[in-house]
């Protein structure tokens, strides 16, 4: 058992984010992020944690996601890493969290009193989420390759079938909560990647490479550089974030 | 093509590709996911089936045994308690070795508005 104190991930508004878009109008009921080398991380102390994590918005009403009294109408989850002083952490949040975090352990299961870590550097990680129009059952997955840990979690979410596009909300993201009078956590001992993403297509249930993305920063201040300084690469390619220019750059 | 219809045509690709923000990144081919499907498709099939064996009367019985367990109220004595949700956890290896191996339930609370995580152990129903 573990009390966490740290805030959490909450929506995408400070970090950088790679956005599933509207562009090509593609309708979508699933999103998976993939992490095939999980990053090695040592804590900073002083320092906040940082995030890699899969968002997604239920489509229709885009306020008072993070209002528990706005669920079913509005609805949103978001499962990934977050790296603390514990080590890498899978994650989840949702409406009916508030947002606010909740951690989950795959791997150890006996010594709770010590910190579990159920993502070890260089781990194969797949994070999914999933809307079945058939149930409006929404569900989260981590699972974790190397071990064959995995987990989930669902919900049903009534007259849920889509996941919303074109918004920040559905998207990979990278956070750090810049927590007033520190910088970015710089604690990789290489820049994380987020290897590939992928979109499940309403038309046929297939999963898909995304058909586009939108990349942008949320919050970096003064952020005079461009996204190609933060964010290299695409969710096809592999997305590698560049912490030191981030921490540079992006600090309070 | 004349060398002069070459050059527009690449003069004209060059501002087209500057005028696009880099942000803006299109893929008109999109390629089936094929890898890591098998077992991502495993764990899909597992969880519609799985999630539908806690029912409501199971999650309160759960609730109240964790509550009641020693540890539970050592540590959480006077402070507010809020059961949020549960979520499983299996191992694949362990579940196509034997397909009857119970998952592990996590129980999500918050406690003072900080989240709190019991993992109540499958097979042994050790909290």
């Amino acid at each position: 058992m573990k009390l966490y104190e740290e805030n959490g991930p909450l929506l995408p508004n400070n970090g950088i984010v790679a956005a599933y878009p509207n562009w090509n109008n593609q309708a979508i009921d699933g999103l998976r992020m993939d992490i095939d080398n999980t990053p090695d991380w040592t804590y900073q102390f002083g320092y906040g944690w940082n995030a890699l994590l899969l968002n997604g918005q239920k489509a229709g009403q885009n306020w008072g996601l993070c209002t528990p009294t706005q669920f079913p109408n509005a609805y949103f989850a978001q499962v990934g890493l977050i790296f603390d002083s514990t080590g890498a952490d899978f994650a989840w949040a949702d409406t009916q969290t508030s947002c606010n975090p909740q951690r989950i352990f795959t791997s150890v299961f006996t010594g709770l009193s010590g910190d579990p870590a159920p993502a070890s550097t260089g781990d194969d990680l797949i994070f999914q989420i999933t809307v079945d129009d058939s149930t409006d059952t929404w569900i989260l997955y981590a699972y974790n390759i190397t071990t064959s840990d995995y987990w989930y979690k669902s919900k049903v979410v009534s007259s849920s079938n889509l996941l919303a596009i074109g918004t920040p909300n559905t998207s990979v993201f990278y956070e750090n909560p810049r927590v007033a009078g520190t910088g970015w956590s710089n604690g990789f001992a290489a820049d994380p990647v987020v290897d590939n993403a992928y979109e499940r297509r309403d038309s046929n249930g297939g999963w898909y490479n995304w058909s586009s993305e939108a990349q942008n920063d949320f919050q970096c201040n003064p952020g005079l550089l461009s996204i190609g300084d933060y964010l290299s690469g695409t969710t096809v390619t592999g997305l590698t974030f560049d912490v030191s220019d981030i921490d540079a750059d992006c600090g309070i | 093509m004349t060398s002069k219809t070459i050059k527009t045509i690449l003069f004209a690709g060059l501002i087209a590709a500057m005028i696009l923000p880099f942000s803006m990144v299109d893929f008109a081919d999109a390629d089936k996911v094929n890898d890591k499907d098998k077992n991502v498709k495993a764990i899909e099939k597992e969880a519609k089936n799985t999630s539908k064996q806690l029912t409501k009367a199971d999650k309160e019985n759960l609730d109240q045994k964790i509550k009641s367990t020693k540890k539970v109220q050592d540590l959480l004595k006077g402070k507010n308690v809020v059961l949020i949700d549960e979520s499983y956890h299996g191992n694949l290896l362990e579940l196509e070795a034997n397909p009857d191996t119970p998952l592990d339930i996590i129980m999500h609370y918050e406690v003072d508005g900080q989240p709190f995580t019991v993992v109540v152990d499958g097979t042994t129903n050790e909290i």
